[in-house]
């Protein structure tokens, strides 16, 4: 730690973890406030905090200090928005679980009473209650603090439900079968509608291997976003090669230098 | 090219282990063993001809080591390398600019301090998109799609 602030301070960086830590210290304990505390807390008036569900230990500690000393009824107000079903992962629980804590116990000295968002405004209805029926059953029932369990919260929609299927869930054998699949549910929904907007839509872009040949195969054009990585392509790797020819060639040895650091091993 | 050339191939690019035997001849870098008359009469007649274009490229570069920006070296180089025709070639010409960028942005008084940090940017470059390709059909991650809306939606690889 000491040697990282070290070289913080050398080249006048930090990270987001160390500005989190500073500014904690810079307000001191709610106790013992600094100077700077008793001046942000005269200023300060409304704070509000979005993505509350991604709120880590130490951005609450920060909260808990901004907020110390704040009193019912003294004009300020703390509003924070999250939605702890999106925090469904088990690295986050821990924060879900200060999402839980916050809704009940409120945030240090501040009591926060707790609003339902129920109406969803991006969806038809009859996707909306796909969801709700499959995944009231996916969350758990009741929630709870130490495992940073949360229930579901159903939705209504405002957008009246559509003809037809709303969710069709497709089983094929493998990538190739599902690219094939893909190539034809883009077919078939542009031909219902040719001025619709499709999304392929995949968790990790090492799905779309099969997919994007498939569509250029089948003569779709398409955009995508940050999709194909340039790294294996000729002109890159050419470059690559010359650079390291480059640095390489030279008496001291670079960091990082996989060539001459197994030079340097021999 | 410069990669698939098995002088210059993978790793063993700048410097080469002990040439003949006994431990206590000097190393050499590939480099004076390319530009060495003796060595060279030994490859073939095509290996030969591809290497004297490899040098005849290289050789401002590493003979001014110190002059310029790595940039202009590097792309000086690549320039006498490159085939021409690749360079009419506008993705292709896309491609190498953006890695130009990264180059100029991680050197360091003519040189790149670390190079794995251009090894990990270099592996973060995406394509561009396709920008004649319409706007109806749009590939992405779930993650990239937060706050879009579409009227058909595929999720695949739901299985993997």
């Amino acid at each position: 730690m000491a040697q990282l602030e070290l070289v913080f301070r050398a080249r006048g960086v930090v990270d987001f973890t160390q500005l989190l830590i500073a500014a904690t210290q810079a307000l001191g304990e709610p106790e013992a406030p600094t100077d700077l505390a008793l001046a942000l807390d005269y200023r300060i008036r409304h704070l509000l905090v979005d993505e509350f569900q991604d709120t880590s230990l130490s951005q609450f500690e920060l909260l808990r200090r901004v907020t110390a000393g704040w009193e019912p009824g003294d004009g300020r107000t703390l509003f924070v928005v999250g939605d702890p079903m999106q925090s469904v992962y088990r690295f986050r629980e821990a924060e879900v679980g200060l999402f839980l804590r916050a809704q009940h116990e409120g945030i240090g000295s501040v009591d926060l009473e707790a609003l339902t968002l129920s109406l969803n405004f991006r969806s038809q209805a009859a996707i909306v209650e796909w969801v709700n029926g499959v995944f009231a059953q996916v969350l758990p029932v009741r929630e709870d603090l130490g495992t940073g369990a949360v229930p579901f919260s159903p939705s209504i929609s405002r957008i009246p439900a559509l003809s037809g299927q709303a969710v069709t869930v497709h089983a094929v054998g493998d990538g190739i079968a599902e690219a094939s699949m893909v190539v034809e549910l883009v077919a078939d929904a542009t031909a219902e509608d040719v001025a619709q907007h499709i999304a392929i839509l995949v968790r990790n872009r090492s799905h779309l291997s099969a997919i994007v040949p498939a569509l250029k195969g089948a003569g779709m054009r398409f955009r995508a976003i940050e999709i194909e990585t340039l790294f294996h392509r000729p002109a890159v790797q050419d470059l690559h090669a010359l650079t390291r020819a480059r640095c390489c060639i030279r008496p001291t040895v670079p960091r990082g230098c996989r060539c001459c650091a197994r030079r340097g091993a021999d | 090219m410069l990669t698939t050339d098995p002088l210059l191939a993978g790793e063993n690019l700048p410097r080469t282990p002990t040439w003949g035997e006994g431990t206590n001849r000097l190393s050499r870098t590939i480099w004076r063993s390319m530009i060495d008359a003796e060595q060279t009469a030994r490859l073939s007649r095509d290996g030969q001809s591809r290497l004297a274009r490899v040098v005849e490229a290289l050789s401002p570069a590493i003979e001014h080591r110190a002059r310029g920006g790595l940039r202009q070296r590097i792309e000086g180089g690549w320039l006498r390398l490159a085939d021409p025709r690749a360079c009419r070639n506008p993705p292709t010409w896309k491609t190498r600019k953006s890695t130009w960028t990264l180059v100029e942005e991680l050197e360091q008084g003519g040189d790149l301090e670390n190079l794995a940090a251009l090894e990990t940017e270099l592996g973060r470059l995406h394509a561009l998109p396709d920008v004649q390709a319409p706007d109806t059909l749009q590939v992405m991650t779930i993650h990239k799609a937060k706050g879009l809306e579409f009227d058909t939606v595929i999720l695949a690889g739901l299985g993997q």
